[in-house]
């Protein structure tokens, strides 16, 4: 078989839990890391614990680079612990008994620590502190550094920023991106943040009451999105600019403007379609953030209109399907969009 | 909770008062069967005279059909000491002059009236592989032994034999009473114990007895004593000192007083 | 900080701690001072002190590395299979020690189910030995560390396991490397509340090693064979038990209930 051609990942995978019954078919390729989202009780933690073996499945096969590691009927399943998969949880799950040093050679075979890892995720200070001493960002760095040093082919991520504040975790975002690009073929991250996925992830998979409801690019997604929860999570605005004095400028000469006066250089900016508001006419008062545009595409999606928008700004707005009707939205039509200052969520890139 | 409690908070603790109302009731009915009862006639007992008691006893009930008799059977040096603590004992009956002398100086009983006396033997379990005969064959290291605890009249027996004959018993397991070294003999955990002879007559079908010269010489007594000079306690005296008392003792293997 | 606590509560609990320790206080009244030096002297006492110290430490480790597997099975089932077992596991904590030692002879005694087997085979006996004691005291601690053990097993959190076993630890190194550690404190509570039942251990013990002065009778069983002969020996030895067990339950405070 010809290796290029081989997904990392490919699986298919029927499994009870709980209520719930998860049906999914997924494939990873090599060096791809897939977002998963969607609601809470969605099935995201099960699909992970089916294709480590710890929740057992019904039918369906699991095959990690050409490796059988479940085919019910055909043969055994391969133990959890031989599945050279590896897992970070939300909470970090650091053995609490142990010091950092003592956690991250748990699962090395080496006698001796990989201090290019230790370095990399800068945890070489903390080595000989007890678990307890440390913080909600470092605990999930030495559980990233855990599960990278055990030299997994293929790592699962369980909403691995959820437990950190937001200041910690674009920082933690670009540490989880350069391990990843270093260490690993693969991996699977199940995030809440819409940024994750669009940070660290190539394509974004959607589970919704235990089947995939879209799996395609992030891009895909806001534009056409298949249900209205992916259309009311997924479907922000994400812009990559340079900031000056905090006002975001974007690579086709668009600008907008944010409420941190101080923010400069590199930054994403991420904007709900929700809070993006259409006029017929130029907005009255002088709010900052106003566009003149054309509409290119609208969807429906239960009662939301997604209207897709280009011309000063490329972007997504969300309004109601009566309001969509009230205002006259088809396609080509001329809007002005407007967003508060207030609304737009930003984040530095780091160095 | 606090001083300033409101009335609805009182009321909604039904569960507290029910709980209180039970305790109360559990108190109640313990110190009410705590209180010496009125018309019962208690008797301490010598486990080695349990078959005798069982048998005299109707006699008593006989004359005093309104008394409930009760009856403690216990080792007699355990007897003694649950009366110095305060036990109430309307008459005792104990092996070994050693644990009367006892009684009679720490309690109020009356003098004590001899009625039997006993002597040890030694029975041997049907199922040890070895031959048990003499003194010497008891010395067999392989063989386990049973003795009565030293403050038991029958245990203060044997050992006063290991004295004068140099048998060694150090090896041996000291039983609450001679009942249990019976048991034990009986159920085949030991090879042979010291029991008396009115116990191996009991069990004769079951065990084999063999006498060991000296071991006869050796006896107890056996004595009743009252607290007090009531109708029932001398017809209880009158009862056991009396002829049919005398051949049931006989019976059972006990010696003349 | 907490909310007072209710007057009510405060007075019933001094009421019962004086109840407690009244009987105690009552008992160190009527030792007899001035002859414990002669009294602890005496062979058969230090006999049985020794005796009682060795196979209590050995009864509760024997305790433990026995009932641990059982707390981890116990940990991982449920239904009506997990809960026979469990009450049997239990029974021997309920039942009078007598019949537990009844149990036990009928099972290892000299004519019992195994024990007649292993006398046959190779020659052991193990009532009337320190073996039997140990046995005994092992038998009726056990319940205690499988109650210990399991009920902060099942507290742990699963997913432990699971990280240990996307670390590449077999279930065996997650057991012994990850789950016992995490629990350690309760091992550490299960083995002393074992060793505190097997040091008390009185009615299996007369029962199935039975009471022979130096190589079988532990301190309680001197204290009962005592009380009959020597009241006051029989005190200094209870002394001597009381200090032993208020030492230990001291010194290991923390590490029974965690300090918060």
């Amino acid at each position: 078989m010809n290796r290029i051609d081989r997904p990392l990942l490919d699986a298919h995978i029927v499994a009870e839990r709980g209520d719930l019954l998860l049906q999914v078919a997924i494939q990873v390729e090599q060096g791809e890391m897939v977002a998963i989202m969607g609601p809470n009780g969605a099935g995201k933690t099960s699909l992970l614990y089916a294709l480590f073996g710890w929740l057992p499945i019904r039918s369906g096969w699991i095959l990690l680079d050409g490796q059988t590691l479940d085919a019910p009927g055909e043969e055994r399943p391969v133990p959890p612990y031989r599945r050279n998969l590896g897992m970070v949880f939300d909470d970090g799950l650091l053995f609490p008994h142990m010091s950092v040093e003592q956690n991250l050679r748990f699962g090395s075979n080496t006698k001796s620590l990989d201090s290019d890892l230790a370095d990399l995720l800068e945890l070489t200070p903390l080595l000989s502190r007890p678990i307890q001493e440390l913080s909600a960002g470092q605990r999930q760095r030495v559980a990233l550094a855990r599960t990278l040093a055990s030299n997994p082919m293929m790592v699962f991520l369980d909403e691995p920023l959820s437990s950190l504040d937001p200041s910690a975790r674009a920082h933690a975002r670009d540490l989880i991106k350069a391990a990843f690009d270093s260490h690993l073929a693969g991996g699977l991250l199940v995030t809440h943040d819409p940024a994750d996925a669009f940070a660290l992830a190539d394509r974004v998979m959607v589970l919704e009451n235990g089947e995939v409801s879209q799996f395609n690019s992030l891009n895909v997604l806001s534009t056409q999105p298949a249900t209205p929860w992916i259309a009311n999570l997924i479907g922000w605005n994400f812009f990559l600019g340079f900031a000056r004095n905090g006002t975001v400028v974007l690579a086709n000469g668009s600008e907008i403007a944010t409420s941190d006066s101080a923010l400069q250089g590199e930054t994403t900016v991420a904007i709900n379609p929700g809070s993006v508001s259409l006029f017929l006419e130029a907005p009255g008062g002088s709010p900052r953030n106003s566009w003149y545009c054309q509409v290119s595409d609208i969807q429906f999606v239960g009662d939301i209109a997604r209207v897709s928008l280009t011309g000063g700004i490329k972007i997504h707005a969300d309004v109601t399907k009566s309001a969509a009707a009230e205002l006259g939205l088809r396609k080509d039509v001329a809007v002005w969009a407007s967003v508060k200052a207030t609304e737009v969520i930003v984040q530095e890139v780091e160095g | 909770m606090n001083e300033t409690m409101s009335p609805m908070r009182k009321t909604r603790e039904p569960t507290v008062h029910r709980a209180y109302a039970i305790f109360l009731l559990c108190a109640c009915v313990l110190l009410g069967s705590c209180r010496t009862s009125e018309g019962v006639f208690t008797v301490f007992v010598a486990s080695s005279m349990t078959e005798f008691i069982n048998i005299m006893l109707p006699e008593l009930a006989a004359e005093f059909p309104d008394v409930q008799v009760q009856v403690n059977i216990a080792g007699s040096g355990t007897l003694v000491n649950q009366i110095a603590e305060g036990a109430t004992a309307d008459a005792v009956l104990l092996a070994g002059a050693s644990q009367m002398d006892r009684l009679q100086s720490d309690t109020a009983f009356q003098p004590p009236v001899s009625i039997a006396r006993n002597t040890l033997t030694v029975v041997v379990s049907s199922e040890t592989h070895r031959e048990v005969n003499t003194i010497s064959d008891l010395q067999n290291s392989g063989l386990q032994g049973a003795i009565c605890v030293r403050g038991a009249p029958c245990g203060a027996l044997a050992l006063e034999f290991s004295e004068t004959t140099n048998l060694d018993l150090s090896g041996t397991t000291r039983e609450p009473n001679v009942k249990s070294v019976l048991a034990k003999v009986l159920r085949g955990e030991v090879d042979y114990g010291f029991v008396y002879r009115s116990d191996a007559r009991l069990a004769a079908s079951e065990v084999r007895t063999i006498d060991l010269e000296g071991l006869d010489l050796l006896t107890t007594s056996y004595s009743v004593a009252l607290a007090n000079s009531d109708e029932i306690s001398l017809s209880f005296l009158e009862i056991l000192t009396g002829r049919k008392a005398a051949m049931t003792l006989e019976d059972l293997g006990f010696l003349k007083p | 900080m907490r909310t007072r606590l209710p007057r009510r509560v405060r007075i019933v609990a001094l009421l019962v701690i004086a109840l407690v320790a009244t009987p105690l206080i009552s008992l160190l009244l009527r030792v007899p001072w001035a002859r414990i030096p002669s009294i602890l002297r005496q062979e058969f006492v230090t006999d049985a002190l020794v005796l009682s110290l060795t196979s209590s430490v050995l009864a509760a480790f024997i305790a433990l590395f026995l009932g641990i597997p059982v707390a981890i099975l116990l940990s991982r089932l449920d239904g009506l299979f997990a809960s026979v077992t469990r009450a049997v596991m239990m029974l021997p904590m309920v039942l009078p020690p007598v019949v537990g030692g009844a149990a036990l002879l009928f099972a290892f005694g000299r004519r019992g189910t195994l024990g007649s087997a292993l006398e046959d085979a190779s020659g052991v006996v193990l009532p009337y030995s320190l073996g039997g004691v140990v046995l005994a005291n092992a038998f009726v601690a056990m319940p205690f560390v499988v109650l210990t053990i399991e009920g902060s097993l099942r507290g742990l959190d699963s997913r432990f396991e699971l990280a240990a076993a996307s670390l590449g630890a077999n279930e065996f190194r997650t057991m012994i490397k990850v789950v016992l550690p995490m629990v350690r404190s309760s091992v550490i509570a299960a083995g002393v509340l074992a060793w505190a039942r097997a040091l008390g251990e009185f009615g299996a013990t007369i029962t199935f090693a039975g009471n022979i002065p130096g190589k079988t009778q532990t301190l309680p069983l001197a204290v009962f064979v005592a009380m009959e002969t020597d009241q006051e020996a029989a005190l200094a030895m209870s002394l001597v038990l009381i200090l032993v067990s208020l030492g230990v339950l001291l010194t290991m405070r923390d590490r029974w209930w965690p300090a918060r």
